[in-house]
């Protein structure tokens, strides 16, 4: 009888174990959502880009039981939909469609902000490029001449916009007799370099990078423009439903993301150097800059 | 000697193995290393014009439109995701010619000659040093659009990967080989100890069979030939052992059998030697029976011829008798008639007694072994039979020197020339020969000894029983008048007795029997007559 009742009590502690870890398993298992906006990272074709997000994502997980879900969104609707009913912890996205959602976005959004860098530095300032044997000296000159942009980039291509209106007081497609899309940044100094466009707008790391491939370049182009403005390309946002703890590890995993040579593989596909965090004072600029856009456009 | 002969298969099965399988993986080995090379150099040939009409597919209107912007970026982003291509070269017609390498891009104003001769219509490729690049697999594609030549792009393939693919190549065939050698030694062994140990075994088993031990057996149990070789050996064997046993068992039965046979043959030389005694014991019967014939026969021809010999002088006496009987009739009878009378009938008598004793001393039984003539002998004998031949008018004719004497038994040497001058005589007689004729010639032989010849003229003895003449009862005469034993003693006489020879042939006149003798025959001392 005595052995009988001590087999009961091990059945049922067994069971009381397994339950117990079972339940405070599930308990610490948390999902957390990763959602970006198509949009805004033209820079990897389609089945890359998601598949990028997703290793980005795994990696900002690493050395947790978390789980990750990566939701990959057409609109910037379709986002806040989301992060209204509290779907989405982290948001990948473009400045520019920061800026464009950004009254929408800020209730839901904490104050840990990720600026994604794509050169030495996290802000980039823009650069009016034109060849160096014509003799154009600044935006206006340009009037009726050509341009080659990367149209993928939403922010330079807001910035040129900013900047035809701001200056010329046109819109940009009267102000250009041709608009050339190329498929890098790089390639529009070239066309400048080989007279196929007169001018370009890029990053002015990008002139510094084609200028190390090749320095004769430096002789036959000139910049006739600075933006002034320093612009984030990307940004990585927190938004605010998101666990303390499961903020904790992403954020420390974000920091050694370019320490660690699967993070810099990651961030090799997306065409990037690091991912820094910043001020949300470092937004202000880009925030003006974008605010006084708008009221241009409002007045016309 | 058997440790030799089992290294010797082991050693030679072992090598031929392992000769076999390792000439069999070199040979796929290196006809393995041209093609695979080739297959090498053909994966470089696809990869470049790959890359190359990649690169011009997505140039095409950037060539045209010369949009040098594009080229150059695209190049420097295909250089930058292909580490393997150490430069680009896109020399157009007409334009600017853009080299992009791994680290910069430049434009050149004018194309290598050694570049330049490589430009052609088709795909050319060239291993060169180029743009501080040794070991380059330099590939020109013409960039042909529409079928109007734009210009050629030129691409510096790294052979980093084709070498390390050949190197690797090379690894694995000596990783192969090696490993084939490991396993070729692995498996020639088992392969050679599999194959040459129950040999090996056999050949030891046969061994001690062939020492005597027939207990013996082999334990292979296999189910190919070996395995039939086996049985076969324990067979055989067993069949040795069979054969063995039997023989025991036959050598025995021979050894019981040649006991018994034995034990009669003594019994029968037993009775052999009491039948020889027997034989022996009729045999000299009958010699001496023969000795008895021959002597009465020769006695009986004695009597005969003392019969002729006495008839003379017994006639001469019995004229002097009658003369002196006539005389005293007639009163004339004188004492010196008497005289001369007495005289000449002692004269007869003594000559009737001398006869007497020549005879008495021809049949003398015990003569002595002496020296005698042979002329004297022949002489005698013939008056003994002078007689007679005179009778027949034979004329015998003595052609002896005086000084030829021999050693033997002179009695038995007289009744052998008595008996062939009888039997010469009875021919000439029985053949009416006119001009009977005898002739007994003596010369020396050759060598050492005498030849003796009786000859006659009478025709000479038959060729059909030359054979027979020495037989003892054969004979030609008349029943009653020939005992046939004549020439078989003489014959004996000569032979046994005195060591000679008597033979026979016949010439144009008649038969001659030779009589040889040697000088100093070893004579036996007993006459057999």
């Amino acid at each position: 009888m005595i052995g009988k009742r001590y087999t009961w009590i091990v059945y049922l502690c067994s069971l009381c174990c397994l339950f117990g870890f079972n339940t405070w398993s599930i308990a610490d298992t948390q999902h957390i959502s990763f959602a970006y906006l198509e949009t805004g990272l033209k820079d990897l074709n389609d089945a890359d880009r998601h598949v990028a997000v997703q290793l980005l994502a795994k990696e900002l997980i690493r050395n947790s039981e978390n789980e990750i879900k990566v939701f990959s969104l057409k609109s910037m609707a379709e986002m806040l939909d989301m992060i209204k009913v509290g779907k989405v912890n982290y948001v990948i996205i473009n400045s520019y469609l920061y800026l464009t959602g950004r009254q929408k976005l800020q209730p839901f959004l904490s104050d840990e902000i990720w600026g994604v860098q794509r050169d030495k530095e996290a802000k980039e300032n823009y650069v009016l490029v034109v060849a160096q044997d014509f003799n154009y000296q600044n935006l206006n000159s340009l009037l009726g001449k050509s341009i080659s942009i990367h149209k993928d980039y939403l922010l330079q291509n807001f910035y040129l916009d900013y900047l035809v209106k701001k200056e010329a007081k046109l819109p940009i497609d009267k102000f250009f007799k041709r608009i050339k899309d190329t498929r890098t940044n790089s390639q529009a100094v070239l066309d400048v370099f080989f007279k196929t466009s007169d001018s370009c707008l890029v990053p002015k790391y990008v002139v510094d990078l084609v200028a190390e491939l090749n320095p004769a370049v430096l002789k036959g182009i000139r910049i006739v423009h600075y933006s002034g403005v320093e612009f984030i390309p990307a940004l990585v946002l927190r938004m605010n439903n998101n666990s303390v703890d499961a903020s904790n590890i992403i954020r420390n995993n974000l920091l050694t993301l370019s320490d660690n040579a699967r993070g810099q593989e990651i961030m090799n596909l997306f065409s990037i150097k690091s991912i820094k965090p910043i001020n949300a004072n470092a937004l202000q600029d880009m925030i003006k800059t974008y605010d006084e856009y708008q009221s241009m456009t409002v007045k016309k | 000697m058997l440790i030799k002969q089992k290294s010797s298969i082991f050693i030679r099965v072992f090598f031929l193995f392992g000769f076999l399988v390792l000439a069999i993986t070199l040979f796929f080995a290196f006809m393995a290393v041209p093609m695979q090379k080739e297959a090498f150099n053909q994966i470089m040939l696809t990869q470049a014009e790959t890359v190359s009409r990649s690169i011009v597919q997505a140039s095409s209107d950037a060539l045209i439109s010369r949009d040098y912007g594009f080229i150059v970026e695209h190049n420097v982003e295909v250089l930058k995701n292909n580490i393997s291509i150490f430069y680009v070269l896109v020399s157009p017609i007409a334009g600017e010619t853009i080299l992009v390498n791994q680290k910069s891009w430049r434009l050149l104003d004018k194309v290598d000659d050694e570049l330049l001769s490589l430009e052609g219509p088709d795909i050319v490729y060239k291993i060169l040093s180029y743009e501080g690049f040794d070991n380059v697999y330099h590939f020109v594609y013409p960039i042909i659009f529409s079928g109007v030549q734009w210009g050629w792009l030129h691409i510096g393939f790294s052979t980093e990967q084709y070498n390390k693919l050949i190197d690797n190549m090379y690894k694995q065939i000596i990783y192969i080989v090696g490993l084939s050698l490991l396993i070729i030694m692995a498996v020639g062994y088992f392969f050679a100890r599999w194959i040459s140990r129950p040999v090996t075994e056999i050949s030891q088993l046969a061994t001690q069979v062939a020492g005597g031990d027939l207990t013996v057996r082999s334990n292979i149990k296999r189910q190919d030939e070996i395995g039939v070789l086996s049985e076969s050996f324990n067979r055989m064997i067993d069949s040795l052992q069979q054969s063995k046993q039997q023989l025991q068992n036959y050598n025995q039965e021979l050894e019981q059998e040649v006991d018994h046979r034995t034990q009669e043959l003594a019994e029968l030389n037993k009775g052999l030697d009491a039948k020889i005694h027997e034989e022996v014991a009729k045999s000299k019967q009958q010699e001496a029976l023969l000795i008895h014939q021959s002597r009465s026969a020769a006695m009986g021809e004695m009597i005969g011829a003392i019969a002729h010999q006495w008839r003379q002088p017994l006639n001469a006496l019995s004229l002097v008798q009658q003369n002196m009987q006539l005389r005293y009739e007639m009163g004339k009878l004188d004492a010196d008639f008497m005289s001369i009378s007495m005289e000449k009938s002692n004269r007869l008598i003594q000559k009737m007694s001398s006869t007497i004793d020549d005879f008495r001393n021809f049949f003398k039984p015990n003569k002595h072994v002496d020296i005698f003539y042979i002329k004297y002998v022949i002489r005698a004998t013939c008056e003994l039979l002078d007689a007679q031949l005179k009778n027949h008018n034979i004329n015998l004719t003595i052609n002896c020197p005086e000084n030829i004497n021999i050693v033997g038994l002179e009695g038995e040497f007289s009744q052998v020339i008595l008996n062939l001058i009888n039997n010469a005589k009875d021919v000439l007689v029985e053949r009416s020969i006119v001009d009977p004729m005898i002739t007994i010639t003596v010369i020396p032989a050759s060598g050492n000894g005498i030849d003796v010849t009786i000859k006659d003229n009478a025709g000479g003895v038959p060729e059909s029983i030359f054979d027979k003449i020495y037989d003892p009862y054969f004979t030609t005469k008349e029943e009653g008048r020939g005992t046939g034993i004549g020439l078989y003693m003489s014959k004996i006489i000569i032979e046994n007795n005195m060591g000679g020879s008597l033979h026979a042939f016949n010439d144009s006149e008649g038969a001659n029997f030779v009589i040889h003798l040697k000088n100093t025959p070893p004579i036996k001392n007993k006459s057999i007559v």
